[in-house]
């Protein structure tokens, strides 16, 4: 991995080759590491004014910056649309364990975008902290609902008689917990 | 008092640096080891180019033509002043400390 890649753009065009010399140079110890990820922190939340883009790449990025946040608005839409039209559930996971999935991945990308580019920073500090609200989101969810998942196959073999072979108080057990299964009630 | 000028932060490492490019040029591994000597400090790299860039975008050090991918730096007149003033002021809170350290 180029560590360089840490720092923001404006910032390694200038810098980036004599500061990669310096890396060849030196036996980096892991103090030596946290101290260049914090010089790589800095370099994001403070922009030394005299690193600022020129007005054609300031456009460029404007327009990247723009694009990447109609991308967000759109995982947005889409989270919405997916928790909210039951229709759309294809899928046997929860929808908004599928939206909060989704919208992480939109909006970690958006922010990997502007992070990359060097620019926007306070954005790309906003989309990373939504995309691992929503990550959070999505594994809760995922963690809350395993257990009716993994007993969905057993439920499905549940007929008013094919269970007889089994124990009469895992069936209990089966029929208690089938209450809680949204996607197949119990028969 | 009045403030003097500051240095936007990383002021520590900033005297350091400004201190050793007052012998003259040096890029980055030079001037960390020059202070490892100088000072017994060793700057990592992210605080050295934090600093760097500091002290280049407020005008007290500017970069040379880069030689085998290192750029060497040299402190300028607005550098050598703020760095002579830094040190002036050191070197009074230093006599005044060691004055008062002294039994009575």
């Amino acid at each position: 991995m180029r560590l360089v890649a840490l720092f923001p753009r404006s910032w390694r065009r200038r810098y980036g080759e004599e500061f990669e010399r310096l890396l060849e140079e030196t036996e980096l110890s892991p103090g030596d590491l946290l101290d260049l990820v914090r010089g790589a922190w800095d370099a994001h939340i403070r922009p030394q004014p005299h690193l600022s883009l020129g007005g054609d790449e300031m456009a460029m990025s404007l327009t990247r910056g723009l694009w990447s946040a109609a991308a967000a608005l759109a995982a947005l839409v889409l989270m919405v649309v997916l928790v909210n039209v039951p229709s759309l559930w294809t899928l046997s996971l929860d929808p908004t364990i599928i939206g909060s999935a989704v919208a992480a991945a939109i909006f970690g990308a958006a922010a990997g975008a502007l992070w990359w580019w060097g620019w926007l920073q306070p954005l790309w500090v906003l989309f990373a902290l939504l995309a691992v609200r929503n990550l959070e989101l999505a594994l809760v969810g995922l963690l809350v609902t395993l257990p009716d998942r993994a007993l969905a196959p057993l439920y499905r073999n549940l007929g008013p008689t094919g269970y007889g072979w089994l124990p009469p108080t895992l069936v209990e057990v089966a029929r208690r917990d089938c209450a809680r299964c949204r996607s197949r009630p119990f028969p | 008092m009045p403030r003097s000028p500051d240095f936007g932060g990383f002021t520590e490492p900033a005297i350091l640096i400004l201190t050793s490019l007052a012998r003259g040029p040096a890029h980055g591994y030079a001037i960390v080891r020059d202070v490892e000597e100088l000072a017994g400090v060793h700057l990592g790299p992210g605080t050295l180019y934090a600093a760097i860039s500091r002290l280049e975008g407020r005008g007290l050090i500017e970069a040379l033509e880069p030689q085998d991918r290192r750029r060497p730096y040299r402190i300028t007149g607005a550098g050598e002043e703020l760095l002579r003033a830094r040190l002036r002021t050191l070197e009074r809170v230093a006599q005044v400390g060691l004055d008062r350290l002294e039994p009575t």
